[in-house]
């Protein structure tokens, strides 16, 4: 912190100083001046004045007050420059504040550190600092519950773009994930588009999709244009985060309109790197935990 | 008819409607305000009536529209009568009445419409500033003016507060407002980052200081003893109260900004003088109290009274209280919850609001020219749905941010965050419905003083104007 | 509490310590005994937070604390009453000040069976109506408790009220100095 030039340092002190003294004195003037008798002044019909002297323990309060200040201001930073005879400052106490609470809870962080994964879902107080660390990293997006929000994926349902292996996961966290939907109106015309979607939604809701007939032209260009992604059976590759159209679980919407939307004009959808946000137990912690909230279907 | 000889109270007349008039607009305001915060749909999807905007609104509108229009009346009034010499340039006085409202109104219409310098009470974009500052030292100008004038040679201890008002007010309005004009609504302030946030809170708290504190015991000082017919009893107390006060307060911005980025020594010297001016401000307290002892009868055939003698208790609480959360440790329990608002709500409400009421119903009657209101009975509603009022409102947010307190730095056995900000929002809204309620009973109680007065008024219009004859001053007294 | 008993309070001439000991006391300790099991069984909660359970030494701990807070400031009060009276009612004796602070503490102390479910909004919804019916004892008992006349009585009733909510509030900052130095619930400071 820069020091004050000098002038202002002897103007702060000078304030500080010359007013308490002033206080002070004004104090002890008020306290033990004698009854003045003075012509009784009359402001407003019956309005005046009367003479009581300050109550005895008011007199205490503002000369402890005044006495605390100036001891206060002894230890503690004040007057301009002056840093205090216990140096303290805000930022020294922060550190210490935040060393404290990492040696309280360094053995017990540490153990957390070489449990395995396992031991670590079945232990309550880690899936529940889990819970902590994506309250307050994640649930601004992904929903309070997990269970995702508007383009933001639901975490904990059985559909997973990248992949559920703690591996994949952890990726996912540490070093983020671009998630590119190419828009393919550039080169397919609206009529193929809503082939391929009808198509894809046949298949994903399990209607008419056996109907070889209706979705025979959009199942030809799925598998021209698509497949290489997608794969053969909708499934989606994990590598690619390419999605797996085979359930009915949308990030952009299920219906038709959605679906051809997703195809004419593409997606994008950004996870951003937490591995400087988060260190590596806290991302291990939400691994773990995200395995185990997976709402069970079957 | 020879002028000179008379009080002129035509603008205090009008200021006082104007201040009615505020309070309906500000507190339901801040009722609407409260309401959106427990059902966000109440926005309608309105921009204009959208939280954001209409949080300014509502403490604009309190503080100057409500709490300047009954500053810069009783301001009037009393100077008049304790200077013993008509108000200096009345036209002028008229000036200022109407530029007030002119200037906070036009001022708030563009808050609704989003234009906002975002500096906390002091949100007016540079030509309302300028405005304002044009009406504030016309303002100066009427009341010194009277000051100089005067026949009766000293100055009363209520004069001295409206006065520091007036000078210290100009100051830190001239000064937090310096900006750098970029259009006719937009401009950059002069100051940034940590400067800038440590002049603002200079300005936010000698503000609520000297606008919500010392021109309202300008207004106190003369109302209580005459209402209650007995002497102010300390002058030496009041000597004290005032020069301790004026220069305590200066210091104690700082304190909104306890452990954020400012040198370390604005913390220290924050919090230390806003122990200090706990002593002055119960000085009042006291002086208050004293005075009103001798005047137990005055309670039965004046119910306006019980206003003025609660206000000084939520004087008493609120002056307590803020020394209290500018205690370092105390702030850091307290600093970003809904306990500051508690305090704010309890001063301005239990303090500013009651001491204001109070006068009103002493000064309406004598104004229109009737002995009594239109109904006493009114007057005790209104105080009790007040009363009721406040105190929900403080204990809720005492809960509120009492929680918000605990679970903002709770930490689990990891040494990690407890609790997620969606947590504590959760945790906040019942007590947003309780604080709701009790803003909703302030209110009512205020509609019912609108009523009251208005009923008043209707009765006496054909007394008005009411001529009140300057007297002679005492022997010995005169200038 | 019936006009009757408060008349016959004030007509009697209990001395302090009979009052004390024969009865204030002893309502005194049903808000530290219902906060123990509250507290040891339950746990607080805020909101929605997990209820914070304490151990059984911290929790008897906390209970006894409790109850010497309210003994204090029992005596606290009435002593303050007693003080304000030269004021605003030259013939209380200190027994009626300890009439006072018992009359009108009785529904709070009998409502503080609340701490068995602890839960902060609870309390809040609960004691709101307590508070409120405490007051109106407060102001009605007063004129006759402090043999004083109605206005004087008025008046002396917002000063004990000021000075009670002032008390709370002193009550709610030492808390938190005390939170922040470590005492009470795990803060992050």
């Amino acid at each position: 912190m820069a020091n004050l030039p000098f002038f202002w340092q002897t103007w702060v002190t000078g304030l500080i100083v010359l007013g308490l003294i002033f206080l002070l004195v004004l104090v002890l003037r008020i306290y033990f001046a004698k009854d003045e008798h003075e012509d009784e002044i009359v402001w407003d019909g019956d309005l005046k004045e009367g003479s009581a002297p300050a109550p005895f323990w008011w007199f205490w309060l503002i000369t402890i007050a005044l006495f605390y200040s100036v001891i206060y201001m002894i230890f503690y930073p004040s007057y301009g420059n002056y840093n205090g005879l216990f140096n303290w400052t805000v930022a020294q106490n922060y550190a210490e504040s935040q060393a404290k609470i990492d040696d309280e809870y360094y053995k017990k962080l540490t153990l957390l550190q070489t449990s395995d994964e396992l031991s670590l879902k079945k232990n309550p107080q880690a899936m529940r600092l889990a819970s902590n660390i994506y309250a307050q990293n994640c649930a601004t997006c992904h929903g309070k519950d997990a269970q995702g929000q508007d383009i933001f994926p639901n975490l904990i349902d059985q559909d997973w773009l990248w992949g559920d292996k703690s591996e994949q996961i952890t990726h996912s966290i540490a070093q983020g994930r671009k998630a590119i939907m190419p828009a393919w109106g550039a080169v397919l015309e609206d009529q193929a588009v809503n082939q391929i979607a009808a198509y894809v939604k046949s298949v994903s809701t399990k209607d008419g999709q056996n109907d070889t007939k209706k979705h025979a032209d959009g199942k030809a260009k799925y598998q021209q244009f698509c497949l290489g992604c997608h794969a053969s059976n909708l499934t989606g590759k994990t590598l690619l985060g390419a999605a797996d159209l085979s359930d009915d679980i949308w990030l952009y919407g299920g219906d038709l309109d959605a679906i051809k939307h997703s195809i004419k004009f593409g997606r994008r959808g950004v996870m951003p790197a937490h591995k400087d946000r988060l260190d590596a137990l806290q991302i291990k912690l939400l691994t773990a935990w995200l395995q185990k909230s997976r709402i069970k279907t079957r | 008819m020879e002028k000179n000889l008379y009080y002129t109270d035509s603008a205090t007349v009008f200021l006082l409607f104007c201040t009615i008039v505020w309070a309906i607009i500000g507190m339901g305001a801040g009722v609407y305000l409260s309401a959106e915060l427990v059902m966000p749909w109440l926005n309608l999807d309105i921009a204009q009536i959208s939280f954001g905007r209409l949080r300014p609104f509502h403490t604009n509108a309190v503080i100057f529209g409500f709490g300047g229009s009954a500053l810069i009346a009783t301001g009037f009034y009393s100077v008049q009568r304790t200077c013993h010499v008509r108000l200096f340039t009345p036209k002028l006085a008229w000036f200022v009445a109407i530029g007030w409202q002119i200037g906070v109104a036009v001022g708030l219409v563009s808050l609704l419409m989003g234009y906002t310098s975002s500096k906390e009470y002091a949100e007016f974009e540079w030509p309302l500033d300028i405005a304002v500052a044009l009406v504030w030292v016309s303002f100066a100008v009427v009341f010194f003016g009277t000051l100089a004038t005067r026949k009766i040679r000293p100055i009363y201890v209520s004069n001295w507060f409206y006065g520091a008002l007036i000078i210290v007010v100009a100051m830190l309005h001239i000064v937090n407002n310096l900006a750098l004009p970029y259009s006719w609504m937009q401009s950059y302030s002069v100051y940034e980052g940590a400067q800038d946030a440590i002049v603002q809170w200079w300005y936010g708290h000698n503000a609520v200081g000297f606008f919500l504190t010392a021109g309202f015991l300008g207004m106190f000082y003369y109302t209580l003893p005459k209402q209650a017919g007995k002497p102010i009893w300390s002058y030496r107390l009041s000597i004290i109260a005032f020069w301790a006060f004026v220069y305590t307060y200066i210091w104690v911005g700082p304190h909104h900004l306890h452990y954020t980025a400012i040198p370390d020594w604005l913390m220290t010297t924050a919090m230390v003088m806003s122990l200090i001016l706990l002593a002055p401000s119960w000085a009042t307290m006291v002086n208050a109290v004293m005075t009103m002892s001798g005047a137990w009868d005055k309670l039965r055939t004046d119910p306006g009274m019980k206003f003025v003698m609660v206000s000084m208790v939520f004087y008493a609480l609120s002056t307590f209280e803020g020394p209290m959360l500018s205690i370092k440790s105390v702030n850091v329990i307290s600093h970003y919850t809904d306990w500051t608002v508690g305090h704010v709500h309890s001063g301005a409400l239990g303090w500013n609001a009651f001491i204001t009421f109070g006068t009103i119903y002493f000064l309406v009657p004598k104004l229109v020219g009737r002995k009594e209101l239109f109904s006493k009975h009114l007057v005790n509603v209104h105080f009790w749905l007040a009363l009721m009022g406040v105190l929900l409102y403080i204990v809720a947010l005492w809960g509120a941010g009492i929680s918000q307190g605990i679970m903002n730095l709770s930490i689990d056995d990891y040494g990690q965050l407890n609790y997620s900000f969606i947590d504590i929002m959760i945790t906040t809204i019942p007590y947003h419905w309780i604080r709701l309620l009790g803003g909703l009973l302030f209110l009512m109680g205020a509609l019912l003083m609108a009523y009251n007065l208005f009923k008043t008024f209707v009765a006496g219009k054909n007394v008005m104007p009411v001529l009140v004859r300057i007297p002679k001053v005492n022997k010995g007294n005169e200038i | 509490m019936t006009k009757s008993v408060i008349k016959h309070l004030a007509e009697s001439d209990y001395s302090p310590a009979q009052l004390f000991f024969g009865y204030s006391i002893w309502l005194g300790l049903i808000p530290p005994i219902s906060a123990f099991f509250g507290t040891y069984f339950y746990g607080w909660s805020l909101g929605i937070s997990d209820p914070i359970r304490l151990s059984l030494p911290e929790s008897i701990a906390i209970s006894i604390f409790y109850a010497l807070a309210l003994i204090a400031g029992f005596l606290v009060t009435a002593f303050v009453i007693k003080w304000m009276a030269k004021v605003y009612a030259p013939n209380a004796t200190l027994k009626d000040a300890f009439a006072v602070v018992s009359v009108v503490g009785t529904p709070i102390m009998v409502a503080g069976v609340v701490h068995l479910y602890p839960s902060v909004l609870f309390h809040i919804i609960v004691l709101s109506p307590v508070f409120a019916w405490s007051c109106y004892l407060l102001f009605s008992s007063i004129p006759i408790l402090l043999k004083t006349d109605y206005d004087r009585g008025v008046f002396m009733g917002c000063a004990i009220l000021g000075y009670l909510v002032t008390a709370f509030l002193a009550l709610l900052g030492v808390s938190a100095i005390a939170w922040v130095y470590g005492i009470g619930p795990n803060l992050g400071v």
